[in-house]
């Protein structure tokens, strides 16, 4: 870990030359709490590293009908922001309960997208809000979705010389809810978590429902077919058409889809089999939740 | 590449020349010479105790690379107070038991420092969400809780009670630790800690197989690595290759043509004059091995075509007892249970990792600091490795932060030994948390299959008892499991018949050792669950079932003898009882209120007995003596790595001697200056150690009385000890001072110090039986538990905890241990699990935090022994004995099956869910 060249740039335009300059021998440095173990215990020899946390890129703001969140946050922050709990309520949560005080307090949104866990707790609820992120390198900008921004554990779109600026939210009407389980109360990776988003018509039709999984395959998962089950569905009393009821028995029916597009394996926390049946609870707690239907 | 990085620490400015990638934990503590911020992982992120402030807020020193802090403000536990005016955090932690090592206590107060900067008025909630990062492992995590709250209330201005620091007498009040100050402000220097800016640094080549040959040890390429200075392996050692007398066949170094039985099993040793020089070595040493088919499953290690691991085959050791005639009794019973239940490898997981400092005495002798359970006993496993006398080595006990066993493996203390012996210069070592990890005893995983009867009316008839232990990879201090086994598996219960059979097997897992409760937490574990499902075949009362066939005082025991201590097993039972009853009823209305939802609550029982008693002669001496500065001086070898023994021994001095404990100076724990007590620490320091030390200073006082009756002219019976003088009779005008007398003895050539002897060969005549076991504690605990039978979670609402602890010489330290004896057991029965291979560290070896703590009541009860001092009993292991038991339990009574195997994971559960047709 020794003889590393450490850079500590204070604008956004000299580090995207540091990085364009190293090229993939530069390594990012957020809050570290990702790679710094990595490098502690010898497994990782980065020859350059960038720190990025005096780029300005610190901030929570709403414009243009987005959330705009600098991928420099903490995970404190966004856990404590009271607009992140009213726009986005389920990733107001995954920060909450995600690592432990003293590592939220130093692990960034960025990071948690980039290093690209399957387990990674902020992924699922900006799959399931329908985030984009903002990439930049020295050529220019573009914008990704979240759910497009996986291609594996612990890979990325990311391209070398490129880093996440931002996190965009869409701010939206519906409803939001994330849960997780763990092998423990606290400072737990997910065994799974679960993000959905739905967005009721009048309170009682399905307009918009968007379900994430995480720990359940190689990335972060949208699970379309669970979506599309509950689209356009009615509450049982309501008084608008629906192609169908949104009623427990449907929601049990989009969990199961959920799991069915899944993946798990077993490992040291969990079977695929549990995975699978707390998986699908989950699921239908959360879009029970989220849709107001007693399950 | 260095850098220049300046920043504010504790209040000052400071610069610092270095790589900026380093962190600032390392900066911290190499650089700055500030070792109050400690270091428990592997710089991972998993512990919680480096944290320091940053800017006001907690973060891990450990993740932070030190460019990050430059122009930024770093506080940590030597900025937060001083010894002479301790931060409010401090005083409140020293006042309520928050501290047990100590070892988690800086992380623990700078993280609840950020707290109560950013909400003076934090609720309980609020303070576990701050403390959840923080892993502690002795404390239990509710008093220090309480600390903040106390801190919190102070801080606000409130009036709050005293934590207790004021009491008139020694013993019995709720005294402060003897070294408190300096634990709460990071001045206390474990191993680590200690400078001692020369030394070399030493690691370990360990075996990355489960079982192979070694064919060869190439040590060329390592010896050019720049700073490597030597290379040791089995042809260096002077002495005996073998740690005889605490683990059969356990080499130090696995030499060629040996054979390397478990992954990290070690085969030389590096020393280098730096730490990452020393790592680097290892990594060029190379050792050819010819892999050996390898077994982890005692079973298949018991086949008769298994190949075997040591010479002698595959069993270690065997245990047996019988009494009356089980077949019969089993036969004659209305109900039968017979099944099997199993346990895992667990890992004590203390804060501090294993550390050792050797060096060359000022007489020559090659001295070991580390933490052990008995200086002497390590000093006489190393010097015949070392080909020495006893007399020629040294042991010494430093703080240290928590054992639960783990030190007593005296691998470390030889190995360290080995290198001074050959550089003759000051040599230091720290295990790496896998290594930890790899290289450690663990707790025995138990296999018990248990066939028990009944009659219709819940009497007890017949136990049949299997128990294979494996005791992995060496015996480790194993020998003697199964007997442990056996005794904790037959409980304190009246049996007419008993066919007990236990045997301890070899595998190629990791050694197996010591950890809290020797061998029966786990045949603990199978026995209480067994029996819960007798008692829910017949419709009984777990309290009523269990005080009805509780052994009586003066009877017999199946083991063939009475117990010669009082047994206080009724007295718990009927104290729990009320507690029982009313958690039980309360669950059955949330059952039936709760009918239509995934929740289920279920309430469990479970009690024990545990023996405290000596191994081999009951006779235990300590010393004290009177200080020329007429201070009381206690000589004793009562190791203290958190559990408070230090505190005790001075408290059962003060008391004796009817002077306070400022009068009293402990030396503990050192083979140069104390006798060896042949107690390994723990549950039986305070029992005899403690009566031991009551003797010395009951001498002492009768030398000192009759040279002062002399000098005041009166009679010895007439003297009266005060803190710095003697009085004759009530009156302060007819009085000397200690220091006096001390002189005074000194002209007389009267010796200064005396011996105290604790012997009670007489009142346990049967001490010299292969098996005889007679002391026993005892205790009954309840869980409540809240499970999700759709996803298998598990919550432990509430412990609560009766316990024998004779007489609490300290009744808030007993208190603490049990709390941290049930958070550690409520480990085991739901997260713990080591997996050969598998399990690196924190990362994956779950132990609880601070969010799984359960509310947790203590009730002490105290039925006095007739021989320990103060009427005390052993208490620092058994409370983990019930514990998982009774959460079973409550678990299997929740989701209406039996879970036989822990740790109960989520899939455990949820599997019995679905067996008890819950979802
Ligand atoms: C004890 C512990 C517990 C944890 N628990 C959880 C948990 O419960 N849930 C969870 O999701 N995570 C958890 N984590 C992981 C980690 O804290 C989070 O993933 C965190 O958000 C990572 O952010 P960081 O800023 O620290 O990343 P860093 O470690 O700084 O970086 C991580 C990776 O991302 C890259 N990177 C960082 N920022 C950018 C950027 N802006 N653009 C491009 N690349 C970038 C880095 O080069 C690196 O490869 C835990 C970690 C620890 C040590
Ligand atoms: S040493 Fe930093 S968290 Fe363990
Ligand atoms: S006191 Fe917390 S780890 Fe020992």
């Amino acid at each position: 870990m020794k003889d590393v060249l450490y850079f500590a740039p204070t604008e956004l335009t000299e580090a995207l030359k540091l990085l364009a300059q190293y090229g993939e021998k530069a390594t990012i440095l957020a809050g570290g709490t990702d790679l710094v173990p990595r490098i502690n215990y010898y497994e990782l020899k980065p020859e350059v590293l960038v720190y990025i946390g005096n780029l300005g890129l610190d901030y929570i703001e709403q414009s243009d009908g987005k959330l705009v969140i600098g991928a420099a946050t903490p995970t404190a922050k966004i856990a404590a922001s009271p607009l992140v709990a009213e726009k986005a309520a389920a990733l107001a949560e995954a920060a909450r309960l995600s690592a432990s005080p003293a590592i939220r307090t130093a692990g960034t949104i960025g990071g948690n997208l980039a290093n690209a866990s399957p387990a990674a707790d902020l992924a699922t609820p900006l799959i399931a809000l329908g985030a984009t992120v903002v990439l930049v390198s020295a050529k220019g900008e573009r914008e990704v979705a979240v759910e497009e921004f996986f291609k594996g554990p612990g890979e990325t779109v990311l391209q070398p010389g490129e880093l996440i600026k931002e996190v965009r939210v869409p701010i939206k009407k519906g409803k939001s809810v994330f849960l997780k389980l763990g092998r423990r109360k606290a400072m737990t990776l997910s065994v799974v978590n679960v993000a959905v988003y739905v967005e009721m018509e009048k309170g009682q039709r399905c307009v918009d429902a968007r379900v994430a999984l995480g720990a359940m395959a190689p990335v972060p998962l949208r699970c379309k077919k669970a979506e599309g089950v509950l689209q356009g569905c009615v509450l049982p009393m309501s008084a608008l058409e629906g192609a169908e009821f949104l009623d427990k028995a449907r929601i049990e029916k989009a969990a199961e889809l959920a799991i069915a597009e899944s993946s798990p394996i077993d490992d040291q926390r969990a079977t695929a089999w549990y995975r699978r049946k707390a998986g699908k609870v989950l699921v239908a707690r959360a879009l029970a939740a989220a849709a107001g239907v007693a399950i | 590449m260095d850098a220049t990085i300046s920043f504010t620490l504790n209040g000052r400015a400071v610069t610092v020349r270095t790589d900026p990638v380093r962190t600032l934990l390392e900066v911290l503590r190499n650089d700055l010479g500030l070792t109050g911020t400690k270091q428990g992982c592997d710089l991972e992120g998993e512990c919680g105790a480096c944290t320091v402030l940053l800017d006001g807020v907690p973060v891990r020193s450990c993740l932070t690379p030190v460019g990050k802090v430059e122009g930024r403000e770093v506080l940590t536990v030597e900025g937060l107070g001083d010894p002479d005016r301790l931060h409010p955090l401090q005083k409140a932690f020293a006042e309520t038991g928050a501290v047990q090592c100590g070892y988690c206590t800086p992380g623990m107060l700078m993280s609840s420092a950020a707290l109560l900067a950013r909400n003076p008025s934090p609720s309980r909630q609020a303070i576990i969400e701050a403390l959840e990062g923080n892993l502690c492992r002795c404390t239990g995590y509710a008093r220090i809780i309480a600390a903040v709250e106390l801190a919190a209330a102070r801080m606000r201005g409130e009036s709050s009670p005293d934590g207790g620091a004021a009491q008139a007498r020694p013993i019995g009040g709720d005294l402060l630790r003897v070294d408190i100050a300096e634990r709460v402000t990071g001045r206390t220097q474990y191993v680590e800690d200690m400078p001692m800016p020369d030394a070399l640094h030493m690691r370990v080549v360990r075996s990355p197989h489960l079982h192979a040959r070694v064919v060869a040890i190439d040590t060329q390429k390592a010896l050019e690595v720049p700073g490597v200075l030597r290379v040791l392996t089995a042809a260096d050692i002077p002495g005996e290759n073998s740690i005889e007398g605490y683990s059969k066949d356990e080499t130090v170094l696995v030499p060629v043509g040996g054979t390397v039985k478990m992954v990290g099993d070690a085969v030389a040793l590096v020393i280098a004059t730096t730490p990452e020089a020393a790592q680097a070595g290892v990594a060029a040493v190379e050792v050819a091995y010819e892999p050996l088919p390898a077994l982890l499953d005692p079973e298949e290690a018991l086949a008769p075509n298994a190949v075997p691991i040591h010479a002698d085959g595959n069993v270690l050791s065997t245990f047996a007892v019988t009494h009356g005639d089980a077949n019969a009794a089993l036969a004659a019973s209305d109900a039968v249970v017979d099944v099997t239940y199993r346990t895992s490898y667990l890992e004590h997981a203390t804060i501090e990792r294993e550390a050792a400092l050797g060096y060359i005495d000022e007489e020559g002798r090659i001295t070991v600091v580390s933490g052990t359970h008995e200086p002497h006993w390590h000093r006489d496993f190393v010097a015949p490795v070392l080909g020495l006398e006893p007399s020629q080595v040294r042991v010494i006990m430093p703080p240290t932060g928590g054992s639960f066993g783990k030190r007593q493996d005296p691998w470390l203390v030889a190995a360290t030994a080995l290198a001074v012996y050959h550089m003759r210069r000051s040599v230091r070592i720290a295990y790496t948390r896998r290594e930890s990890f790899d290289a450690s005893p663990k707790r025995h995983p138990y296999v018990c299959r248990y066939t028990v009867g009944a009659t219709r009316d819940g009497t007890l008839t017949g136990l049949r008892l299997r128990v294979t232990a494996n005791t992995g990879a060496y015996d480790s201090g194993g020998y003697y499991i199964p007997n442990y086994a056996i005794v904790a598996g037959g409980g304190a219960y009246r049996w007419q018949g008993v066919d007990a059979f236990a045997q301890s097997v070899y595998t190629n897992g990791p050694k197996a050792g010591q950890m809290r409760g020797y061998g029966t937490p786990q045949s603990n574990f199978a026995l209480e669950c067994t029996l819960d499902e007798m008692i829910q075949r017949l419709g009984d009362d777990p309290v009523e079932f269990r005080l009805r066939n509780a052994i009586a005082q003066h009877e017999t025991t199946w083991l063939g003898y009475p117990v010669a201590e009082s047994l206080g097993y009724r007295q718990v039972l009927e104290a729990i009882r009320p507690r029982y009853q009313a958690l039980e009823t309360a669950a059955r209305a949330f059952n039936e209120s709760e009918r239509n939802s995934p929740w289920r609550k279920g309430v469990g029982l479970a009690g024990m007995w545990y023996r405290f008693g000596k191994y081999g002669i009951p006779r235990v001496a300590a010393e004290a003596e009177l200080g020329l500065d007429g201070r009381f001086v206690v000589y004793c070898s009562a190791p203290d790595y958190g559990q408070g023994t230090a505190t005790v021994m001075v408290q059962l001095a003060a008391e004796t001697l009817g002077v306070s404990r400022a009068a009293i100076r402990l030396v503990n724990a050192d083979t140069a200056t104390t006798l060896d007590s042949s107690v390994p620490g723990a549950s039986r320091a305070t029992y005899w150690v403690g009566g031991a030390v009551c003797r010395a200073v009951t001498a002492l006082r009768e030398v000192v009385a009759a040279v002062a009756s002399e000098m005041l002219d009166c009679p010895p019976s007439a003297i009266v000890l005060a803190d710095d003088r003697v009085m004759a009779g009530g009156d302060a005008r007819r009085s000397v001072r200690l220091s006096e007398v001390a002189a005074e003895m000194e002209r007389l050539g009267h010796s200064r110090k005396v011996t105290g002897v604790l012997d009670l060969r007489a009142q346990f005549p049967n001490y010299e039986r292969e098996v005889y076991t007679p002391h026993f504690v005892t205790g009954a605990q309840v869980a409540e538990v809240l499970v999700n039978t759709t996803t298998g979670q598990a919550r432990v609402t509430r412990v609560v905890a009766a316990h024998d602890v004779g007489h609490a010489i300290n009744p808030r330290d007993a208190q603490g241990q049990i709390e941290g004896a049930i958070v550690m057991g409520l480990g085991a029965a739901l997260m713990e699990e080591f997996v050969p291979g598998v399990t690196t560290g924190f990362s994956d070896y779950y132990i609880p935090t601070a969010k799984t703590m359960p509310d947790i009541e203590v009730i002490l009860v105290e039925v006095p022994s007739y021989q320990g001092p103060f009427g005390a009993k052993g208490l620092g292991e058994a409370p983990i004995l019930p514990t998982a038991p009774a959460i079973i339990n409550a678990i299997s009574r929740a989701v209406g099956a039996r879970i036989r195997e822990i740790p109960a994971t989520p899939e455990r559960i949820l599997a019995a869910a679905r067996r008890g047709g819950l979802r």
